[in-house]
Formats: structure tokens, sequence, C-alpha cells
């Protein structure tokens, strides 16, 4: 192995140990929760959930492509907590968050065009 | 299946168009043993972002978004200076070659074998995890195998679309492939670096995410396949933040700039000098 590739795989290498230190392990206790987004709806299946972890099981059913942010009402709901992009037709992406007390919307954005549909969720 | 074809497009076209450039570069300057660089730089990004993507798409490990998008917004910044790096070194080539000193150019025309493995590790990795985030969901996809299907196939066309650009750049002459790439590449840099501080701004790194210049997403949604293909070759946005445009801007301003300003008066001088780039060994 030639010098330059050496160096390559150290770089490779501590690439993945820093991007593999930055994820977590989420276990499975979470509660989930399906959200349905389409190309004009953004439904949660419970809009009044219990602080502490919990995971958004996003299905697009719709026929474009679509992205899912979690926002904290912060800044009048401009605070992202958590978010997924690129999530194809008839595909599905899990968001896994930490809930504390207050309020959030989560807003599908069908076709990545204007500020989203959004769903209020009270959580106590 | 056309939504996920365009969506893989979008992904993959900007990795595809640096890698045609290095590959081109490679060939033309008469260096064909040195594709293995550029192909040990893609490989080992394609390697690791499926296989991190695949950890966080089939086990119940996750990746907080902050992280994810700090990552791809460290990444872009760090494709950027390499890629202004190499435009500037193309436009000193081109400049040489017009000196018509085509004998001696061989050796002088070696760009440093660490530089074009980093540049195309680099140009693949800063959006690869994302990337593959979306293709392993379409593997998953409860409405049989055409997710999956549009997702490689835009992918694929990436690749192709790519193809084509390096079979139209190794035709013209060096000087000319040399200044012609060098401005295009202002362009496709302009975007990533925009789009890196888009990024830290959504991972929290940087402020100011939902303050926006304008936005002009339903005349040209992403989803569209001009949207796709302006996104996908310039990282066009079409709800710009305002830190995005002014970086966009200063970029190209700055870049363009120093690009046309003419050469110093010191011809004599530089015409015996070889020009010094193979430091990066």
């Amino acid at each position: 192995m030639r010098p330059p590739c050496v160096i390559t795989a150290v770089v490779a290498l501590s690439v993945t140990a820093a991007i593999g230190g930055c994820s977590k392990d989420n276990g499975s206790s979470a509660p989930t929760y399906k959200v349905d987004s389409t190309d004009t709806t953004c439904d949660v299946e419970k809009t009044d959930l219990a602080s502490g972890p919990a995971t958004f099981e996003v299905s697009n059913s719709g026929s474009d492509v679509t992205e899912v942010y979690i926002y904290a009402e912060g800044g009048d709901f401009t605070d992202i907590v958590e978010e997924a992009e690129n999530i194809g037709p008839g595909t599905a992406r899990s968001l896994d968050v930490d809930l504390n007390p207050g309020q959030y919307h989560v807003t599908c954005k069908p076709g990545m065009t204007g500020d989203g549909i959004s769903t209020l969720i009270t959580v106590k | 299946m056309l939504a996920n074809f365009l969506t893989g497009l979008r992904e993959g076209l900007e990795a595809s168009l640096v890698v045609s450039i290095l590959v081109a570069y490679v060939i033309k300057t008469g260096r064909r043993e040195r594709l293995v660089d550029v192909w040990t730089g893609v490989v080992a990004a394609v390697v690791l972002s499926l296989a991190f993507g695949a950890l966080l798409t089939f086990t119940s490990r996750s990746m907080s978004f902050e992280a994810q998008e700090a990552f791809a917004g460290i990444m872009s910044i760090l494709a950027v200076s390499l890629v202004t790096w190499m435009i500037f070194w193309m436009r000193r080539m081109a400049r040489f070659l017009k000196k018509d000193l085509e004998g001696k150019v061989g050796q002088a025309l070696t760009m440093g074998r660490l530089a074009v493995i980093t540049i195309a590790f680099v140009s693949v990795a800063r959006e690869g995890i994302e990337t593959s985030l979306f293709l392993w969901a379409t593997t998953q996809a409860t409405s049989g195998t055409s997710p999956f299907l549009g997702a490689t196939l835009g992918l694929l066309s990436a690749v192709v679309l790519g193809y084509l650009i390096y079979r139209s750049a190794v035709r013209v002459n060096l000087a000319k492939f040399f200044t012609w790439t060098a401005y295009g590449l202002v362009l496709v840099a302009a975007g990533v670096l925009a789009y890196g501080f888009h990024d830290l701004q959504e991972s929290g790194l940087l402020p100011g995410i939902a303050d926006r210049v304008f936005d002009v997403s339903s005349t040209i949604p992403l989803s569209s396949w001009y949207g796709s293909l302006l996104k996908g070759a310039f990282n066009f946005n079409p709800q710009p933040t305002y830190v995005e445009l002014s970086v966009w801007v200063l970029y190209l301003a700055t870049v363009y700039g120093l690009l046309l300003m003419p050469r110093r008066s010191s011809a004599p001088a530089s015409a015996s000098q070889q020009p010094t780039v193979s430091a990066t060994h």
C-alpha cells in the first residue's frame, strides 16, 4: 500500500469513528407515533403526547418527495428539533426526538415547496 | 417512481460533475495511471456513506440531524476549499500552456495525488450520508420495488450525465479545458458553499435559518425536472436565507474577480518558472 492510500485509509477511519461517535442508540422503549405525509396533508397519529423520548415514523403516501420537520415553539415555530429530507414516495423514515413539555409543529413539505403543512402537537 | 428518480438525480449530480472533471483532467494530462486515485476517493466515500446509512437505517442507532447537518456543512466547506484551490491551479496551468511550453508541461501538470484523492472523496461524501439514507429507505418501501428502481436509475443518470460532460471535456484542447472548467466549477462551488452554510444554519451552529430573502419554491419547485437539475448541478435553493445568498454572491464576486484579474506583468520572470504544484504529495 502506497503512502497516499494509507493516508486515505486513516482519513476514512477517522471519519467513520467521528460519525459513529455522533450517533446514539435509541433502544426500543420510546413510543412510536405514525405521521402520514400526503400531497395535501400531514397527519400525526396522536397530538397529545407525553414528554420524553419519542419516535415519529413518517410515511410518504403522496406522489412527490417530502421533507418532515419537527419545530419547537421558539421563534414562532422555527426552531428545528429534528428533520428528515428526501423522503421519496412510498418510503418511510424515522425521526427520534426527546420531547420536553410544550408545543411543537410537525411540518411536512410535500414537493419541498413553501412553508409546508403543519400539525400542532402538545407535549405534557 | 418519477419523484424518486429526480431525487436520486439531484443528489448524485454534483458529485458526478466534479468527479467527471477530475477524470477528464487525469486523462487529458496523460496520467491515466492516476485514475486509481480518483476511484480510491470515490469508492471510499461511497462505501463509507452506504455503510453508515445502513447502520442508521437497519439498527436502532440514530444520528441527530444536527450532527448530520454539521457533518454535511463542514464537508461542503472543505470541498469548496479544495475545488477553489483546483480552480486557481487550473488557471495557472491554462496560462502556462499558452506560453507554448507544451513540451515541459508533462511534469508540471501533476496535481498532488493526495489532492486528487481528497477532492474525489469529499465531493462524494458531503451529501453521501443523506443520499444513502434516502436510498436505503427505498429498499424498505411498502409499495414494492419502484421507489428503489427510481432512486437507483436517478443516481445512474447522474453518473451518465457526468460521463457526457467528461466526453465533451476531453475533446477540447487543454488550455481551453482548464479555462472553461475553472469558470464552470466556480458556479458549482458557489452553490456548494451556500448550501454548506445552509446546513450549518439548520444544525443551529449558525443562526438565521428562518430568515429567507425570497421564496420561489412554487415557481421553480425542486421536485420538477428543471428544479432538480438546477439544484443538482448548482445547488439552487428557491428559499435562500440571507446568510446563504450573501455567501453565494461574495464567493462568486471574489473568485470570478480574481480569475478575471489580468496577470501581473512579470512575464519574463515567470516564463522560465515551472509551476510548482505537486507540493501535496
